[in-house]
């Protein structure tokens, strides 16, 4: 099946500086993150996605098609910038359904989709207000209704949530997600990864213009293999507990907390690790446990060095 | 100095307006002393407080105190005492970075020979020592946003208002920033009013929070009191037959949903959480974590607002 | 990164505010203006017409019946000379002036003056004050070093010559036209935001109302002039010294009158501007 979106030996440089150097990827239906740091190539991957820029080297395709100089692939493309666009004097619905007319749209049905996606980014109560007068957040949404209002099919949004207050960045969030479900690709890039990590276990972790790692966050954290687990278990009896961790082999190190419930352990196997303790939970009187570095900011932690 | 008793802020039947605009509509409050998150949606209220804390906006009645300071009667000695970090870029074009916080020091009323010295001190504080003979125009997000911290501390103040002070940098950076900001609040006792959308960063620096939704005060006080605990409610999660381990619990009297991937049970009664090791065990799953269930600060927030 | 070392120290006094809050302001504003070079040349060039008006003033006191026939009366000489360096204080304040106030619309420094305990004013005091004292010394300082000349030359011609009172009219001219200059480049940054768009609008309000007073065709000439910043200065110049030349067509308190209106504009436009930054 053609993925919606492949990058084939893709690079990118403007000057000596490189964008992104030889990527090779593909993107299946649903919620991808992609994460970086600063500088890492993440806004020449979305241009390049968004065929606004083309590859100095290799191909970018979305559904099979090269991005660059095809209008017709663009179609199915959607893209929320970062930066802001220029609409001062039109309404918001005006300016959605002026974008939808470009894309070969009668006046009636643009304004109708118009209409449909502002309600879904819960802008309908100021749709007909100058877009100039807009908050920081309506201005977000309103780059979020452009790039939805046409159904396409592979979406690229470039930090969705900014600006957005704690109740529309749930909204937004739980918009990304159903476009996931509706069989959509979504590309969010984002800094804030517990949001990232709301929208999906996906991801791609590039730097300095390279894929650092690609997949579900689970596996990509069980490869970390010169990261050991970290454990921490609370429990009654401790050191009973500490005694029966310390013979497993696989486990590395174990720490006492000071004041004397918790034990933090580190392992090569964690689910060895937790088969152990599910063993010995009952009897120990183990009533929390988790591990600390499992989420997306360990992961990205881990493989991007500061 | 404030003493522990003396609230940080204390707004008494606060009503700020534009014109026929009522921005805060009699809004009492008051914060305690500390590092306090002020949460709201835009345009409902928030930014009309933080002007009325800076003493830019005179309120149209009722009483507000800072630090035990009237902003509406001395401004200028308020914004002696507290340093503002805006959300936007703001530098001096052509000074470098020690230049510009010297500066900054000499405008709050330090003599300039102080000021230089408090420059320093604070751009080493910030993390910016490396960098302080440069340019500010060339420096990155992350660093400008250190400079604006460095300016607002220069003069030593004893309260900080941020505006979004992780917006733009990257999770390495906004780490860095947040551990500075802890770093600030607890050892260095500089209070803290952090107005930021970004819910996770009051969770992690401040001790309580202040939420405005339209002109009033939605909620208010201390984090852990606000954000409860359900008594025998835990987050679990689970690998292998899941479902024959929640057919198994419901068969023992407790209760078990799965949100995406992560089950939030109630135990039967009399247990205790250890048990469900023991269930995991006969019913073929594997606990890879267990966790009390606790309301984020998002619940409360959301809850809240919806009001 | 760990935690940072602690460098930072807790001063524990509130830092009393030492003279002036403007001080500061003014300093960086000194500091910004001389730091460019072309400046300095300038300044160096303002003081040129003295190498002429020098050995002018010596003939003239020196040999009076052959110069008085051909020049004006000594004080109006004085008064052409104000007019002259009031031409550099022009460019100066055109080069300098604008970008004082621009720059910090753009790079939102506003932001950082406005959180300190200093108000709107102190900002507009300090860069204002520094402008206008610059201007001062490119429009005064020379013509009163030729009025020491005069006097040491011919001290006791003082009062005949009607010398006696011409440190004050260039006293008043100067300060008029320093400041006015100032506030109008102030104004001309804060509207434009940008240093040489706004030096553009302020050469452009001094030449073109002139130029149009002088070239227009009669019906239009009436409002050109009364908005000829520059036609005003020279009536009041007139005024003050008596001459050189013709009488102006606009008495010199309607002159100062629309003076008064168009600086108030400009005044009001800037402290406009200023009001509408928001600090949050």
């Amino acid at each position: 099946m053609t993925p919606a979106l492949e990058f084939e030996g893709a690079s990118r440089w403007y000057g000596p500086v490189i964008g992104i150097n030889d990527v090779s990827l593909k993107v299946a239906p649903g919620v991808v993150g992609l994460l970086g740091p600063n500088g890492a190539g993440k806004s020449t991957f979305l241009r390049l996605a968004a065929g606004q820029i083309a590859p100095n080297r290799g191909r970018v395709l979305a559904f099979g098609t090269p991005t660059w100089g095809s209008s017709a692939i663009l179609q199915r493309i959607g893209l929320s910038p970062e930066t802001d666009g220029l609409w001062a004097r039109q309404s918001g619905r005006d300016v959605v359904t002026s974008l939808l007319r470009l894309n070969g749209l009668e006046y009636e049905p643009a304004r109708e989709r118009a209409t449909a996606a502002l309600a879904r980014v819960r802008l309908a109560d100021v749709q007909d207000r100058r877009a100039g007068g807009y908050s920081k957040g309506m201005r977000q949404r309103l780059k979020l209704a452009q790039a939805i209002a046409h159904d396409p099919d592979l979406l690229l949004f470039d930090e969705p949530l900014n600006g957005l207050d704690p109740v529309n960045r749930r909204h937004v969030i739980e918009l990304v997600k159903t476009l996931g479900r509706e069989g959509k690709t979504v590309v969010v890039s984002s800094h804030v990864l517990h949001e990232v990590e709301a929208m999906t276990r996906r991801i791609v972790l590039i730097n300095k213009g390279r894929v650092l790692a690609e997949g579900e966050v689970a596996e990509v954290r069980a490869l970390l293999d010169a990261h050991p687990h970290t454990v921490a278990v609370r429990a009654r009896d401790v050191r009973g507990l500490a005694r029966e961790l310390v013979a497993l082999p696989h486990v590395r190190s174990v720490n006492f907390g000071t004041d004397g419930q918790w034990v933090t352990a580190q392992t090569a196997e964690p689910d060895a690790f937790y088969a152990a303790v599910q063993e010995h939970g009952d009897g120990c009187g183990v009533t929390e446990m988790y591990a600390t570095d499992d989420d997306l900011e360990s992961v990205f932690r881990y493989l991007v060095p500061r | 100095m404030t003493n522990a008793d003396s609230p940080l802020l204390h707004l008494e039947d606060l009503t700020v307006a534009y014109g026929p605009l009522v921005a805060l509509d009699g809004i009492s409050a008051r914060v305690a002393p500390g590092a306090v998150g002020l949460l709201g949606p835009n345009g409902a209220g928030k930014t009309t407080l933080l002007r009325t804390l800076l003493g830019f906006v005179r309120p149209r009645s009722g009483r507000v105190s800072v630090l035990g300071l009237d902003p509406a009667q001395d401004p200028l000695a308020v914004r002696r005492r507290l340093g503002y970090m805006p959300e936007a870029d703001a530098y001096i074009a052509g000074l470098h970075a020690s230049g510009f916080v010297a500066y900054a020091g000499e405008l709050a009323g330090l003599d300039p020979s102080e000021a230089t010295s408090r420059a320093h001190e604070v751009l080493d504080y910030v993390g910016l020592g490396e960098a302080r003979y440069r340019a500010v125009e060339g420096f990155s997000t992350g660093m400008r946003q250190r400079v604006k911290l460095a300016q607002a501390l220069v003069h030593d103040p004893d309260l900080l208002l941020l505006d979004e002070p992780t917006s733009g940098l990257d999770p390495a950076g906004r780490d860095e920033m947040l551990d500075l900001l802890q770093d600030i609040a607890a050892r260095l006792s500089v209070h803290l009013v952090l107005s930021t959308h970004l819910l996770p960063d009051v969770e992690r620096v401040c001790d309580s929070v202040l939420v405005v939704d339209e002109g009033r005060v939605k909620a208010q006080g201390p984090l852990a009191e606000l954000v409860t605990q359900r008594r025998s409610a835990y987050d679990v999660s689970v690998r292998g037959d899941i479902g024959a381990f929640l057919t198994d619990l419901h068969d023992e009297g407790g209760e078990g949903r799965d949100h995406d991937g992560v089950l939030r049970v109630v135990l039967p009664e009399g247990w205790g959480p250890e048990r469900l090791f023991t269930l995991a065990k006969s019913s073929g799953a594997l606990v890879r974590s267990l966790r009390p269930a606790v309301e984020t600060l998002e619940d409360v927030f959301l809850r809240a607002v919806e009001k | 990164m760990p935690i940072h070392n602690q460098g930072y120290r807790r001063r524990g006094a509130v830092p009393a505010v030492s003279g002036f809050r403007a001080a500061p302001i003014a300093r960086l504003a000194f500091k910004q203006i001389v730091m460019r070079r072309l400046l300095i040349v300038l300044l160096a060039l303002s003081f040129a017409p003295m190498l002429l008006e020098a050995p002018l003033l010596y003939g003239y006191i020196r040999y009076p019946e052959v110069v008085a026939t051909v020049l004006w009366p000594l004080p109006q000489l004085f008064g052409a000379g104000v007019i002259v360096q009031a031409f550099f204080a022009a460019l100066v304040t055109v080069w300098a002036g604008t970008s004082l106030v621009a720059d910090d619309f753009c790079t939102g420094a506003l932001l950082v003056y406005l959180a300190r305990p200093l108000t709107r004013l102190d900002y507009v005091a300090g860069k204002l004050g520094v402008l206008v004292v610059l201007n001062l010394v490119v429009t005064a300082l020379p013509m009163l070093l030729m009025w020491v000349l005069a006097v040491g030359l011919a001290p006791q011609d003082l009062r005949a010559r009607g010398l006696a009172f011409v440190p004050l009219a260039i006293g008043a001219l100067s300060l008029l036209t320093s400041f006015g200059l100032a506030l109008l480049a102030l104004a001309a940054g804060a509207v434009t935001r940008n240093g040489t768009v706004g030096s553009a609008l302020l050469v452009g309000m001094l030449v073109f109302f002139e130029a149009g007073a002088r070239l227009a065709p009669s019906g239009a000439r009436l409002p050109l002039q009364i908005l000829s910043a520059a036609r005003h200065v020279v009536s009041v110049e007139h005024a003050l010294f008596g001459g050189p030349g013709d009488p102006p067509l606009i008495h010199w308190s309607a002159a100062l009158l629309c003076l008064g209106l168009i600086l108030g504009g400009a005044g009001t436009l800037l402290w406009r501007r200023l009001k509408a930054v928001e600090v949050v």
